[in-house]
């Protein structure tokens, strides 16, 4: 890495941690004034592949260590249990539904970061009741392992959740620490609305005896709305406030 | 090789502080890469190895198929810094087996891996501008006569885990690595005068990778990285 950055021109990026600012490059090691023109457009052939190997056989091998790791971190990525591979016992199972772990990963990543960049996905306050309206009933999802909860509409088939880091304009402020005046809306729950798998600190938040609701990664601040400063009928926005005790902050 | 600590982890292991589900929030090289402005990618076969850290679980966009690479290689658009990992465990389908050189797998499909990349690279527009790194995170045995360097600075402040008490202060045994570009001296034998080390820090993941390539003009610069795990070069 550390000669990377000098190789790239990268001056503005210090090294990540004391093991690396202490690190030799090796950039001197491509010492030539112009590059070689005789370097071989192809390499001797590789060794045959093992007849004792046979993929047959590696198919039937005990899975190993590193892809069992692998195999987990995908599953958990996906929000499968570990029911769904614990009957996976040869590495010929394993490929298979690492990749579609890893697709179902990728498609819900996508999903949840366009939700959060989208304008459309943002939370309105209206007087109740308005029968029209499908989405106006909210489930506070509570665990038993996470202090936290996640706070989701109901009666959508993908779920949406509460979100305090909507309208990101780049991916560096997915994990921005919350802020008073961050508006408040909705992205898809990432990956899912139960608190023990949600991943998104965006999406977890307390609700606390008070009648508060305050993001788990801030308690100073409050989920606070204007809807009581409009005439009755007009359309509210929510967003963070700090904690100050105002009935706006109250639910 | 990816963020220059393990976080406190001592062993191969899938979670942050051995919570399990907790990804490893650590800044990473990619991370590093995306604001300096330049392009990166992680390419897998049939899936990535590193997406215990967020940095790579959370940008799906930068991961593709090596598919995907040798198509880039061969139209000239690689980005500035590639990652490449070998494929972790048997396709079945494709009858394609494991090239990570892992001891229960068949090291002539390593070989075969490195001779398909080098050859895409060579063949390609960007070669001139490309250095290719092949590296270990493991050495392959149980001896070394060189004394492994102790007396190096911890890389952070994290608690080791699962094993208590280690602190990352020393490195490990030496790895090879084969540095290919165009501007290398033929047959430089340069590491005779560097020690490479594998600090346990990095044993985040065992795989062999590769690590590719590197340019020198700034505004074509390629670095095509593709293993797993190194170590550091120091001057001896």
């Amino acid at each position: 890495m550390a000669t990377t950055r000098k190789l790239l021109g990268m001056t503005n990026t210090p090294p990540l941690t004391k093991r690396d600012a202490w690190a030799a490059t090796f950039e001197q090691v491509l010492s030539l004034s112009s590059p070689r023109k005789d370097c071989p457009l192809h390499l001797p052939a590789a060794r045959p592949p093992s007849q004792v190997l046979t993929p047959e056989k590696e198919s039937l091998l005990p899975i190993n260590d590193l892809q069992s790791n692998i195999l987990t971190i995908h599953a958990h990525l996906a929000g499968v249990p570990a029911s769904d591979f614990h009957h996976v016992r040869t590495q010929g199972q394993v490929s298979e539904l690492s990749q579609r772990f890893f697709h179902h990963h990728v498609s819900n990543t996508l999903r949840w970061k366009d939700s959060k960049a989208q304008s459309e996905y943002r939370v309105v306050l209206k007087p109740y009741p308005d029968t029209k309206d499908t989405y106006f009933y909210w489930d506070v999802n509570k665990s038993s392992q996470v202090s936290w909860a996640t706070i989701s509409v109901r009666k959508l088939s993908n779920h949406l959740c509460l979100d305090y880091s909507v309208n990101s304009s780049s991916t560096e402020l997915l994990f921005a620490p919350p802020k008073a005046g961050n508006p408040v809306g909705v992205s898809e729950c990432y990956p899912s609305s139960n608190p023990d798998i949600n991943r998104d600190p965006a999406q977890q938040w307390v609700w606390e005896d008070d009648a508060t609701v305050r993001p788990a990664a801030d308690k100073r601040l409050c989920l606070a709305t204007d809807a009581l400063e409009k005439d009755g009928g007009s359309k509210g926005t929510a967003f963070l406030q700090v904690c100050d005790g105002r009935a706006e902050q109250h639910w | 090789m990816l963020s220059a600590t393990s976080a406190g982890l001592t062993e191969t292991g899938p979670w942050y502080r051995d919570q399990p589900g907790r990804l490893f929030p650590q800044e990473t090289f990619f991370d590093q890469l995306t604001k300096a402005g330049l392009t990166w990618r992680n390419y897998y076969n049939d899936t990535p190895w590193e997406l215990f850290l967020a940095s790579l679980a959370h940008h799906p966009e930068n991961l593709a198929t090596m598919d995907q690479f040798y198509k880039d290689a061969r139209e000239g658009k690689l980005p500035a810094y590639s990652w490449i990992n070998p494929r972790n465990g048997i396709n079945v389908t494709q009858r394609l087996g494991s090239n990570d050189q892992h001891p229960d797998h068949d090291i002539a499909l390593g070989e075969q891996y490195y001779k398909d990349i080098y050859e895409a690279l060579r063949a390609s527009p960007l070669w001139e501008e490309t250095l290719f790194v092949i590296t270990y995170d493991e050495h392959g045995g149980f001896y070394d006569h060189v004394a492994t360097p102790l007396n190096v600075p911890p890389p952070d402040k994290e608690t080791s885990y699962p094993e208590r008490g280690v602190l990352f202060n020393r490195l490990g045994i030496r790895l090879p690595t084969l540095l290919i570009s165009p501007w290398i001296p033929k047959g430089l034998v340069c590491l005779l005068s560097l020690s490479l080390s594998l600090s346990l820090s990095f044993s985040l993941s065992r795989s062999l990778s590769l690590s590719l390539s590197l340019s020198l003009s700034l505004s074509h610069s390629r670095l095509i990285n593709s293993l797993l795990h190194s170590g550091y070069f120091r001057p001896t």
